[in-house]
């Protein structure tokens, strides 16, 4: 009987300090539970992605760590720090636009004055955010470029204003890159296929899914050559064979571009791009943002291009009855 | 004029203590606006169409920035209506139109902000 006491009495003395121990907030954090999302299929079987998405809320968000954050991780910046960057960010911005002395337009055209930013810079590989530094023969490239280039006039010939001036490509990843207006995109799914429409631009990526190979690398283009793939609901697309003349940060043609769609929302896919170029960067780096769907985008723009995305989105939306036109007398 | 001196830092020290009796640290409960507007934003909605929410009105005010153009104002709930003087302070103009919590220094009807949090 004795001992049954002693028993009870060292478990009790055992067990207590557990439980004060598992109560008192300095004990380590519980772990979190993380529920992925479970994207909805299509017809066909495929996750499915498909939808209008904007990223202007990505818009102001520095492509590198900042100093402030040096030795910091992306993931260790509080809600409460990222809330305090996005109202600096956005009255950096408007600031910026009223100190402009030759032309200052009014805040309302643009449609990254206010984004609510979802972290605090891109770059999420390597672990410092930076964007690991050239190759000698990255430099060599870009000081050959900039020697063509001395003694001429920014546009002595149309050839001397960039792809984008001219409207013809942003090329990659930039046609995803949030800019002042026109960031919206649509994803669209069929079987064996997904397509990517940039508003700006108005450039149409098509997909193939069915892992045939790249064509041969005597074909180059501006958008490179996409092939996809599924792992489990992430939609991966590796994209080779682009040309020079569409140089990101200054990659070379044989730059291997691979990005994931990752959808961590019913209403949000994470974008992240990875960049493999030994002929300009040491090792390979990634940066990532979110893209967030959109019933209706671009309304506060009167651009060409807005007007014809949102006709577009109007097509490819349930349309309303039609009535019948008012007699006027 | 020793009396002079001590007479004179008297009178400048209730000075600056009247002073910070004026101005008061408050919390309020409100919106932030645009003077033109104030409180309500259904007449300029109304000339678009009342297409335009009502932080898009204010944006769209602020944006004739000459030094007689409208400013952004605080209307705290039962409609008193605060000049901010601060008008760049970081996170004002963002939240133009939701409901906040403004902190700030209150003297009379201007407040200098100095916190700003999501309506509780």
């Amino acid at each position: 009987m004795k001992s049954r006491y002693v028993s009870a009495l060292v478990a009790v003395a055992v067990l207590l300090p557990v439980s004060i121990g598992a109560q008192s907030p300095a004990a380590a954090p519980a772990k979190k539970i993380v529920r992925m999302y479970v994207p909805p299929k299509t017809v066909w079987g495929d996750p499915s992605i498909a939808g209008v998405y904007t990223n202007n809320d990505e818009s102001l968000i520095p492509f590198e760590r900042p100093a402030k954050f040096e030795g910091r991780t992306l993931e260790s910046i509080t809600p409460a720090e990222l809330e305090e960057l996005r109202d600096q960010r956005s009255e950096d911005r408007i600031e910026a636009d009223r100190n402009r002395a030759e032309f200052r337009s009014p805040i309302h055209w643009f449609e990254n004055m206010f984004p609510n930013n979802s972290r605090a810079w891109l770059v999420t590989d390597p672990s410092n955010g930076h964007v690991p530094p050239l190759t000698s023969e990255a430099r060599q490239r870009a000081a050959v470029r900039a020697a063509a280039q001395a003694g001429k006039g920014p546009a002595d010939s149309a050839a001397d204003r960039s792809l984008y001036d001219r409207c013809i490509t942003r090329g990659l990843p930039g046609s995803m890159m949030p800019a002042i207006y026109g960031n919206a995109y649509e994803i669209l799914q069929g079987p064996g296929y997904v397509a990517i429409q940039y508003e700006m631009v108005h450039e149409t990526r098509l997909i193939p899914l069915d892992g045939r190979p790249h064509p041969s690398p005597a074909i180059r283009m501006y958008m490179g050559d996409p092939r996809g793939h599924w792992e489990g609901n992430t939609l991966v697309v590796e994209t080779t064979n682009f040309t020079d003349k569409t140089p990101y940060r200054g990659s070379s043609e044989f730059l291997k571009m691979t990005e994931r769609f990752k959808p961590v929302a019913p209403d949000t896919v994470e974008w992240s791009v990875t960049f493999d170029d030994p002929h300009t960067w040491a090792q390979p780096w990634t940066f990532a943002m979110n893209l967030t769907k959109k019933t209706i985008v671009s309304d506060r723009s009167s651009t060409r291009a807005t007007k014809a995305t949102m006709g577009w989105s109007a097509f490819s939306m349930p349309r309303a009855p039609r009535r019948k036109p008012v007699a006027t007398s | 004029m020793k009396h002079l001196s001590v007479a004179a830092a008297v009178v400048a020290s209730i000075g600056l203590c009247a002073g910070r009796a004026r101005a008061e640290e408050k919390t309020l409960s409100g919106t932030v606006s645009d003077s033109l507007c104030g409180m309500f934003h259904k007449e300029m909605a109304a000339k678009q169409g009342s297409k335009i929410t009502d932080r898009d009105c204010v944006i769209a005010c602020l944006n004739y920035s000459t030094e007689s153009s409208p400013k952004l104002v605080f209307v705290e709930k039962g409609g008193k209506i605060y000049q901010i003087a601060n008008q760049k302070f970081p996170g004002v103009i963002r939240r133009a139109g939701d409901p906040i919590s403004l902190t700030g220094d209150v003297n009379g009807s201007t407040i200098t902000v100095t916190k700003i949090d999501a309506a509780k």
